[in-house]
């Protein structure tokens, strides 16, 4: 416990050093430049970006197919994890050799699915849907390879049903890494989303920047990008709030 | 009675070489007794063991199960499942429940008072208690054990030791350990058989010529010394067979 408030009381001490020095030199001794904006300017631009570039409802829009899609996406695993995992460890082979899709830049499907459904915003909830889908699916394909022998055995070996095993066995022992990455596809997602929408060119916070990057507005570019940088952080300290909460175990 | 018949097992390596693991192993358990096989580390005691329970397919030969009880495997590294209670660790796999039995048996293996807790990073005898309660909850005529006790600290062997002999003797389970090492199986059983490596092969068959109450004591008498010193012989007689990682 020491250790954890210790790290957090040095993360916070560095986060005010910075922004000190970050006032001190922006703000009064190279106010005018093309690295950083002053810091006056980017809080009048916080003000700003939500009146000129309708930044609330690009915000919801795209919060809102992350998180839905993040948590669908988690039912519809747990849902179909028997099953899923009935497939992971009995077509080992095949799956290993689907993973070839891998490789293709998750640029490329954004690019397609804009092409495919133009201006469609339940398309890019099928598509932050579907990646995280591909990207759980693929990381519990990995944790189904790594339980224990042990626990197979035992679970054998008192007669369980298959369906018990992958429910009771598999799926529990794959839970806290699969958890633990769900933090990591939180982060893609915004990431995958943000490009599916710079793209689409008609919807979200990609759009904003799109739109930032059209006029050229350096502040409220730096602005959106600390807005966003918050919400990945506050994601990510719910994901890791869960982690603890519930998933009590190692695999 | 468990008979052993003529049990063999091959497999093919990555090169497709092929090696024998086992060959030809016959032996018989008798119902209500505690048999121990002693052998070096790869002499396929784990293999034999997974056979007998079901959980691996031999080559050749066949088990013989006449009173058709089950037969429960303990692996060498106990396994409780640390998303499960201790009790719903041990009523796992169960059809029908009944948690005054469980509960009785948490106190038969000296887990009361952890009923609700959950087993993450405990020790190995912690984790074989619940395996052991498990077992016997799904009421085996035979429980194996796969080296139980390399990884315990000697007062948990001890009271482990203790644990089996007694439950041995009042719900007549038969056990079969594998194990490396000589004083527990000589502590334990009614009878030994000793095997080799390479391939695995049963080369001898000792009864235990010691008392049925047996205590800590026991070790340092001159009948004990006697009958290991007798093991320890046999196991000498085979030249081509290394030692060297059977522990006295």
């Amino acid at each position: 416990m020491t250790k954890v408030n210790s790290s957090t009381k040095n993360n916070f001490i560095l986060f005010a050093a910075l922004l000190f020095v970050y006032i001190i030199l922006f703000e009064f001794i190279l106010s005018i430049n093309k690295v950083l904006p002053k810091p006056t300017l980017l809080y009048e631009s916080i003000i700003h970006i939500w009146r000129d570039y309708n930044f609330f409802f690009a915000l919801t829009t795209t919060t809102s197919v992350i998180y839905i899609a993040l948590l669908l996406g988690f039912v519809i695993i747990y849902l179909s994890s028997s099953w899923l995992l009935k497939i992971f460890v009995e077509m080992e082979g095949a799956i290993l050799s689907l993973r070839l899709f891998r490789y293709l830049p998750a640029f490329f499907f954004a690019i397609l699915f804009n092409f495919w459904f133009s201006d469609n915003l339940f398309a890019e909830f099928v598509f932050a849907l579907l990646a995280t889908i591909f990207l759980a699916s693929q990381k519990l394909f990995d944790e189904s390879k790594q339980v224990k022998e042990e626990y197979i055995l035992t679970a054998k070996n008192l007669n369980l049903t298959a369906s018990d095993i992958y429910k009771d066995v598999y799926w529990k022992s794959s839970l806290p890494d699969l958890i633990k990455y769900f933090e990591r596809i939180h982060y893609y997602l915004w990431v995958l989303v943000l490009i599916y929408e710079f793209i689409g060119n008609s919807l979200g916070l990609g759009f904003i920047y799109r739109t930032i990057l059209l006029y050229e507005d350096f502040t409220a570019l730096f602005t959106t990008a600390v807005i966003v940088s918050l919400l990945i952080w506050f994601g990510s300290f719910v994901i890791r709030f869960t982690q603890k909460k519930f998933i009590f175990w190692n695999s | 009675m468990i008979t052993i018949k003529n049990i063999s097992k091959e497999y093919k390596d990555k090169s497709g070489f092929k090696t024998v693991l086992l060959k030809n192993i016959s032996f018989t358990i008798s119902s209500g007794e505690i048999n121990s096989l002693i052998a070096p580390y790869g002499s396929g005691k784990s293999t034999l063991l997974k056979i007998i329970s079901g959980l691996e397919q031999q080559s050749g030969g066949e088990i013989i199960n006449s009173t058709g009880q089950k037969i429960i495997f303990i692996p060498t590294e106990p396994s409780s499942f640390p998303w499960f209670s201790v009790r719903k660790n041990i009523s796992l796999g169960l059809s029908k429940i009944d948690e005054a039995e469980i509960s009785r048996l948490i106190g038969l293996v000296g887990l009361e008072g952890y009923e609700n807790y959950y087993p993450q990073n405990n020790s190995y005898g912690f984790r074989f208690r619940i395996s052991l309660a498990r077992s016997l909850a799904h009421k085996p005529g035979v429980i194996l054990l796969d080296e139980p006790f390399n990884q315990m600290d000697i007062q948990t062997k001890k009271e482990i030791y203790l644990l089996i002999r007694n439950i041995n003797a009042t719900k007549k389970t038969t056990f079969i350990l594998a194990t490396t090492n000589i004083t527990e199986a000589l502590f334990l059983s009614n009878k030994i058989f000793l095997m080799k490596k390479k391939p695995g092969e049963i080369i001898s068959e000792i009864d235990v010529d010691l008392s049925n109450d047996r205590s800590e004591s026991i070790i340092d008498t001159e009948k004990f010394v006697q009958q290991r010193a007798q093991i320890e012989n046999s196991f000498k007689k085979i030249k081509s067979q290394k030692l060297f990682n059977i522990s006295i």
